[in-house]
C-alpha cells in the first residue's frame, strides 16, 4: 500500500512530467513530502499566478502538458487568471491544488475555496477527487482531456486527507472516455470539397491561427503553401507558423495587424481558415470579409467552426492530418499573379525606424532585436502598446512567438519565459513588457535567480499604462486617469537588487550595442527602454 | 439517507446552477433533479433528490434558503408527500418472449407504447421504489436502454 500523495507522484512520472510549476501551502504538504523524493524538479515561483504562466510556456514550447501545482483557498484563486488565460488560448495544463479535508468540504473552514467550481469557466474540464483509488485513473485522464482534441487546461483538486489516504497502486489502463472521442481525421467528402475550392478559386489565401502550433503543423502548413502557391496571413496567435520573412507570407490581419493583411482578407475568394477563431480582434468586422468570400474553416472544435463567420465549407479535425490530407489530394498549383501582388505590396514596407525625438523608436527596436537574436529565439510578448509594436514588427524565422491573446493579460510575459526557458534551455529566450506589467510580474526576478534561469527582458519603459491612456486620447478627449506609473521604481536598480545586470537606453543610437551586449552576456539580463508616452500602437 | 427537496425558484437563467452548485461543493451526487414551469410563469419548481448526511443536507438547505433566487425549499418527509417517477423502458422481446412480457407488464401497470419485430417499449408511472423493482424484473429478458424522470413530488 502507498499514500495518496505517492501515487500522484508516481503518476506524475507515468505522464513524463520533469517539471512542476508551484507553491506550497498546508493542504499540498503531503504531497510536496513525496515529491522531495522523485526526480521530477519542482521550480518555486513567487506567485501563484505565475506557476501557471510558466506552464503555459513550457506546454507551448515542449507540446505537451505544463504542471502547476498551488495550495487550497488563497493558493487556488490566485491561480484562477492563469488557468483563463491558458483556456482562452487553448494551451494544456494539469493543475492540481489542494483542498481541506473531504469531510469539511462546504463548511467554509480556514483556506476552503470552492475551486472547482470557481474555475469551472476557464477549465477545459476539473476533478474532485474523493477518493484515493480513483488519483492514477484521474490523473491520466486528465493528461489525456488536457492534450488531446482542442488543448486545454484541466484541474485536479485534491483534498488533505486523500493525500494521506493508503491505496493499492494499479497502473490505469488506456483512457477511455465514452463522451469524449475528438475527430482527428478530415471527413474525406470535404477534403475533396477542399481541392475543389481551391481550383475553382483565384485569390485563395490562408489565415493561420495558434492551431497550428496546437497540432504541431508549422511543417505541414508551409508545404501546403509553397505547394499549392497561397499566400498567408496570421492571427496574433499564430504569428511563427510560417517565418515571418517567408515569400508567401503577408503579415498579421486584425485591428493591429498588416494593412496588407487585411487587404488580403477583403480581396480574396476563399479563406482558409486554420485553427483560428477569428474573433473581434482578428478581424475588426466580419464585413472586412469581402462579400464574395468563400470560407473554409478547419478545426478540431466544431463549436468555433461557423461561430464568428459563416463558413462554406466546415471540417473538423486535425490540422496537421487534414492538410496532409489535402495535399494527398490532386490540387493544381495556382499562378503566380495574386501571390507576387502581394509580395510586391510587402516589399513596399517599411518597418519605422525614424528616430525620435524622445526615447527610442520602440517599432524599430523590436525588428532590430529579433533581428539580432538567433533565428530560433522564442520571443515572449506581453500586453499592452508593447505587445502590438512587437507583434507587427517582430521577426519569428524559425523561433515561436508567444503572448496572451484571448484573455490579454499583462504580466504574462516574464513567467512564461520562464517556463518556455525550462522547455528547451538551448533557446535563446526574450520577454518583452511594458513597466505597467513589469511591475506585475518583477517578483520572478526572484524565480530566475534560485533556479538560474537564463533569459533576456526588455521593458519598455514609458511612465504610463500606454494602451490604456492611447484609448483614453482617442475616445475619452484625453482624459488620462489612473494610467500614470509615477512612483515607479528604478527598473534597473530592482534587477541590480537580484544581482541581475542591467541597462537603460533612451536613443537607437545604442540600441543595436545595448541588445549586442545584452545577448552576449551569459544569464539573465535586464534592458529598459525609455519610450515616449505619446507613441502611438499603430 | 434519501431526501426529496422541493424548492420553488425564480425562473431565470442560472438558478440551476447555483442550487446544484452547492450540492457540488460538498461532493455530493444528485440523484435526480427536475426543473419545471409552475401555475404562475414568474417561478419554477425544482425537485431534487440527493443522498447525504441528514445534518449536511440541513446546512445546505440553509444555504440554499439564503440564494436570492430561492422563493422557498423544504424537506419533503416521504409520509407527507405524493411522489411519481417516468419510465420509458426497451426490452428486447425476441417471439417466445413476447407474450411473457406482456403478462408482465400488465401486472406492473406498464403500458406497451410500441412495438416492433425486435423490442417493445413501455412506459409505467409510478412510485421510485416500484419502477426499481419493475426495472428488476425486466432485465432477465434483456434490456436495450431505459429512461426514467426524476422523482415529482408534492407536499400532501
Ligand atoms: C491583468 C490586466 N489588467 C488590466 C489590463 C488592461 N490593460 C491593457 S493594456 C494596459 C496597459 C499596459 O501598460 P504597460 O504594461 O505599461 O504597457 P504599455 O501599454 O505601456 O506598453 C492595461 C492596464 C490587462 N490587459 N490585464
Amino acid at each position: 500500500m502507498i499514500t495518496g500523495a505517492d501515487a500522484i507522484v508516481r503518476s506524475l512520472e507515468n505522464e513524463g512530467v520533469e517539471i512542476i510549476f508551484g507553491y506550497p501551502g498546508a493542504t499540498v504538504c503531503p504531497l510536496y513530502d513525496k515529491l522531495s523524493k522523485s526526480k521530477i524538479k519542482h521550480i518555486l515561483v513567487r506567485h501563484e499566478q505565475h506557476a501557471g504562466h510558466a506552464a503555459s510556456g513550457y506546454a507551448r514550447i515542449k507540446q505537451r502538458p505544463g504542471v502547476c501545482m498551488t495550495t487550497s483557498g488563497p493558493g487556488a484563486t490566485n491561480l484562477i487568471t492563469a488557468l483563463g488565460t491558458a483556456y482562452m488560448d487553448s494551451i494544456p495544463l494539469v493543475a492540481i491544488t489542494g483542498q481541506v479535508s473531504s469531510d469539511l468540504l462546504g463548511r467554509d473552514v480556514f483556506q476552503e475555496a470552492d475551486i472547482t467550481g470557481a474555475a469551472e469557466p476557464f477549465t477545459k474540464y476539473s476533478y474532485l477527487v474523493k477518493c484515493a483509488d480513483d488519483l492514477p485513473r484521474i490523473i491520466k485522464e486528465a493528461f489525456h482531456i488536457a492534450s488531446t482534441g482542442r488543448p486545454g487546461p484541466v484541474l485536479i483538486d485534491i483534498p488533505v486527507n486523500v493525500q494521506n489516504q493508503k491505496l493499492e497502486y494499479t497502473t490505469p489502463g488506456e483512457v477511455n472516455l465514452r463522451g469524449y472521442k475528438p475527430t482527428i481525421k478530415g471527413h474525406a467528402g470535404q477534403i475533396k470539397r477542399i481541392c475543389k475550392a481551391i481550383n475553382n478559386s483565384e485569390k485563395p489565401l490562408i489565415c493561420a491561427g495558434g492551431g497550428i502550433f496546437a497540432a504541431n503543423a508549422q511543417k505541414e502548413l508551409k508545404q501546403f503553401a509553397e505547394m499549392i502557391n497561397i499566400p498567408i496571413v496570421s492571427t496574433m496567435m499564430g504569428i511563427g507558423a510560417v517565418p515571418t520573412d517567408h515569400p508567401l507570407y503577408a503579415g498579421m490581419l486584425g485591428m493591429h495587424g498588416k494593412n496588407i493583411a487585411n487587404q488580403a482578407i477583403s480581396e480574396s475568394d476563399l479563406l482558409i481558415l486554420i485553427g483560428a477563431r477569428v474573433s473581434d480582434r482578428a478581424v475588426l468586422l466580419p464585413a472586412n470579409v469581402g462579400n464574395n468570400t468563400k470560407i473554409i474553416h478547419i478545426d478540431i472544435d466544431p463549436a468555433e467552426i461557423g461561430k464568428n463567420l459563416s463558413t462554406f465549407i466546415p471540417v473538423v479535425g486535425d490540422a496537421n492530418q487534414i492538410l496532409t490530407q489535402v495535399m494527398s489530394a490532386q490540387t493544381e498549383r495556382k499562378s503566380d499573379d495574386w501571390p507576387g501582388l502581394l509580395r510586391s505590396k510587402k516589399s513596399k514596407i517599411k518597418i519605422d525606424y525614424n528616430p525620435r525625438k524622445f526615447g527610442i523608436n520602440p517599432k524599430g527596436f523590436v525588428n532590430l532585436l529579433s533581428g539580432m537574436l538567433p533565428n530560433d529565439h522564442i520571443y515572449c510578448a506581453d500586453v499592452g502598446q508593447n505587445q502590438i509594436w512587437s507583434a507587427a514588427n517582430c521577426q519569428i524565422r524559425q523561433g515561436r512567438f508567444l503572448t496572451s491573446g484571448g484573455m490579454g493579460t499583462m504580466g504574462y510575459s516574464i513567467p512564461a519565459a520562464i517556463g518556455a526557458k525550462l522547455a528547451d534551455p538551448d533557446k535563446t529566450v526574450v520577454a518583452v513588457c511594458g513597466d505597467g506589467a513589469f511591475q506585475m510580474n518583477m517578483m520572478e526576478l526572484g524565480t530566475i535567480c534560485q533556479h538560474n534561469v537564463d533569459i533576456k527582458i526588455v521593458v519598455m519603459k514609458n511612465n504610463k499604462l500606454g494602451l490604456v491612456k492611447e484609448i483614453q486620447r482617442n475616445s475619452y478627449k484625453d482624459n488620462e486617469i489612473a494610467v500614470d506609473l509615477t512612483g515607479s521604481p528604478d527598473i534597473t536598480a530592482i534587477a541590480k537588487a537580484y544581482g541581475i545586470p542591467a541597462r537603460s537606453i533612451d536613443s537607437m543610437d545604442v540600441a543595436e550595442e545595448a541588445i549586442a551586449e545584452m545577448i552576449r552576456h551569459k544569464g539573465t539580463y535586464l534592458l529598459v527602454c525609455t519610450v515616449d508616452e505619446n507613441e502611438s500602437s499603430m | 439517507m434519501k431526501h426529496v427537496l422541493s424548492a420553488l425558484v425564480n425562473n431565470t437563467p442560472g438558478v440551476t446552477s447555483r442550487v446544484s452548485g452547492l450540492f457540488r461543493r460538498r461532493g455530493y451526487n444528485i440523484d435526480s433533479f427536475i426543473g419545471s414551469s409552475t401555475e404562475d410563469e414568474r417561478f419554477s419548481r425544482l425537485t431534487i433528490v440527493v443522498q447525504g448526511d441528514d445534518i449536511v443536507i440541513a446546512q445546505v438547505l440553509s444555504q440554499l434558503e439564503k440564494l436570492e433566487d430561492i422563493i422557498s425549499i423544504e424537506d419533503i418527509r416521504p409520509e407527507s408527500m405524493i411522489s411519481k417517477v417516468l419510465l420509458f423502458i426497451k426490452v428486447k422481446a425476441e417471439v417466445a418472449d413476447r407474450l411473457s412480457i406482456i403478462v408482465v407488464a400488465n401486472a406492473c401497470n406498464a403500458r406497451v407504447i410500441e412495438m416492433s419485430k425486435d423490442y417493445l417499449i413501455l412506459e409505467a408511472l409510478d412510485t421510485e421504489d416500484r419502477i426499481s423493482d419493475m426495472i428488476e424484473v425486466f432485465k432477465p429478458y434483456g434490456i436495450i436502454e431505459l429512461v426514467k424522470t426524476g422523482v415529482v413530488a408534492m407536499k400532501r
